[in-house]
């Protein structure tokens, strides 16, 4: 479903501030695998997830996505295929917008926009629905600003307004990282819930560990712009934290060392 | 009583001075609240309005393909300072500047001078209104009439799906991209837009005045900016529809005050220094207030 074939990106090229964020990164995931991605800071970890989205082009390699090469799209080109939940709850709606307005966008995704209206009583009662299903509160707010929302009704809106049109791949980008553990764990509840139900394939930077632990199908440790460790099925279902921040610390020290 | 009396004698014509520019305030509008793209092309697209009107009224046209002309001319103006700026990264307002300054020669090309008078042409007021059309009662009516068709059919397009997508582009460009949206697309559609309102401000001020000057557009932008803000104190702009009725109110409501600051004897060659301290306080005195250290305010 997803391809990346030796992809590199440094970023400064040329000057003293010089920082490989890629060193050469492949990886496949298959349909409905749930990638997990962890690593220390500058593992590479965002730079690989907006190589993907398109938001930053690789110097070398290339990025497909069920068999399209992408590597050479802009963002909104990949939306057709791509799914997006940043860590800001703010970058992934627009605040000035209605809910009923955003998921009317994300219903849309990668499709051309005419001059039809926006929203009509058809769409407006499936998106009421789809908000009543998150179960915050927020059926009776269809034509509220999203600004209005709190951080963690907004998140789940993104969530929502992601999987709404089943992308073929998701990207989640510690997209509970902001939002206080209740909520954190709501949203994850629901991503899981998503992911399951409408068989997705979705990639995830996480740094929260249990998460990384208890979610996905596999998972796979960056550091220093590459991938040092996979471990997926049984392998991956027997990985403890213990095990993991052993390994995590190794991999820390040896960046401080090496 | 003198003064007041002055006062009223004057509404009628600043009145219609004040719908007029209303077409400025909403074209002001767009870049500023809906797309985040602080703009001043406004500037030159007003004066570029007057100027095609009157060389193609002045070359035989009629005033309604001349008016079209004109608004088409503004589209291209506010496109090109978005163009710009989507290409060379410059500061929107830097764009702008540009833009501006280069319409001031384009102007007097298209003029052939540095204006034009147009009293002995057809215009929108002598076809529309006909025995009518010296009637300042007309013209107000017919100005606002255009006004609120222009502001009705902004509105519905901002509920399409193209005008959700310029909100949305506005907004929030990361949530646009990963939506699929060309963020320079809608950017450069949406100040496009606002330039063609503000050439068409332009146009029926060269058409109801019958002249057409390249220094037309001086002092509109800050004009437009404090109708806005005025309209917005009155009106709010919680909803759509209270962010593009602001921009009408608040231009007729501003043309009055300053009409009755006039009569109260203030000097017309300081009313732009006024506007400016006016536009300066209500812009900045609330970013002063969110400030927690003064050395925040040098950054």
């Amino acid at each position: 479903m997803l391809a990346l074939d030796g992809l590199h990106k440094t970023f400064h090229q040329g000057t003293p501030d010089r920082r490989a964020a890629l060193d050469g990164v492949s990886l496949a995931l298959r349909p409905g695998d749930f990638a997990v991605v962890i690593g220390g800071n500058g593992a590479g970890k965002s730079t690989l997830l907006n190589a993907i989205a398109g938001e930053v082009m690789p110097d070398e390699g290339s990025v497909s996505v069920d068999g399209v090469d992408v590597t050479r799209k802009p963002t909104h080109l990949r939306a057709a295929w791509i799914a997006r939940v940043f860590q800001d709850p703010l970058a992934g709606t627009a605040g000035t917008l209605t809910v009923a307005e955003n998921l009317s966008i994300a219903e849309r995704r990668g499709r051309r926009s005419g001059l039809r209206w926006g929203l009509n009583a058809e769409n407006r009662k499936r998106y009421q629905q789809r908000v009543a299903a998150l179960g915050l509160g927020m059926e009776s707010r269809l034509d509220q600003k999203v600004g209005s929302l709190s951080g963690g009704q907004r998140q789940s809106l993104a969530l929502a307004m992601a999987v709404l049109t089943s992308p073929k791949l998701l990207l989640l980008d510690e997209h509970c990282a902001a939002l206080d553990p209740k909520t954190a764990e709501l949203v994850m509840k629901e991503t899981v819930r998503a992911v399951d139900s409408e068989k997705l394939t979705a990639l995830m930077v996480t740094h929260n560990m249990q998460h990384a632990i208890e979610f996905g199908n596999r998972l796979i440790m960056m550091m220093a712009g590459r991938v040092v460790y996979q471990a997926e099925g049984a392998e991956k279902a027997a990985l403890t934290i213990e095990h993991l921040v052993k390994r995590f610390h190794i991999t820390s020290d040896r960046m401080v060392l090496g | 009583m003198a003064i007041l009396q002055a006062y009223t004698n004057l509404i009628p014509i600043t009145l219609l001075q004040g719908v007029i520019y209303a077409f400025v305030a909403l074209g002001i509008m767009i870049p500023f609240r809906l797309l985040s793209f602080p703009d001043l092309t406004a500037e030159g697209s007003f004066p570029l309005g007057a100027s095609v009107t009157a060389a193609v009224l002045a070359a035989g046209a009629g005033p309604v393909s001349a008016t079209a002309l004109a608004i088409a001319a503004g589209f291209v103006a506010g496109a090109s300072t978005a163009l710009i700026h989507r290409v060379f990264r410059l500061n929107t307002l830097l764009c702008g500047i540009l833009v501006v300054t280069m319409l001031y020669s384009i102007d007097i090309r298209i003029m052939g001078k540095p204006n034009i008078p147009m009293f002995t042409y057809d215009d929108l007021f002598s076809i529309f209104l006909g025995n009518w059309s010296r009637s300042l009662g007309a013209r107000i009516a017919l100005v606002s009439a255009i006004a609120i068709i222009c502001t009705t059919a902004l509105y519905c397009f901002l509920k399409t799906e193209m005008g959700l997508a310029l909100r949305a582009v506005g907004a929030s460009q990361s949530m646009a991209r990963a939506q699929g949206l060309s963020t320079s697309y809608y950017v450069i559609l949406g100040i496009g837009i606002a330039g063609a309102l503000s050439a068409l401000g332009g146009s029926i001020l060269a058409q109801n005045q019958s002249f057409a000057d390249v220094n037309m557009g001086f002092g509109v932008l800050v004009n437009g900016l404090a109708s806005l803000i005025v309209g917005e104190q009155l009106i709010g702009r919680q909803t759509l529809a209270r962010q593009l009725t602001a921009p009408l109110v608040g231009a007729v409501v501003y043309y009055q005050v300053v009409s009755f600051a006039l009569a109260l004897g203030m000097q017309p060659s300081d009313l732009k220094l006024l506007t400016g301290l006016f536009v300066l306080a209500l812009l900045g005195l609330p970013l002063l207030r969110s400030r927690r250290t003064p050395s925040d305010a040098l950054v």
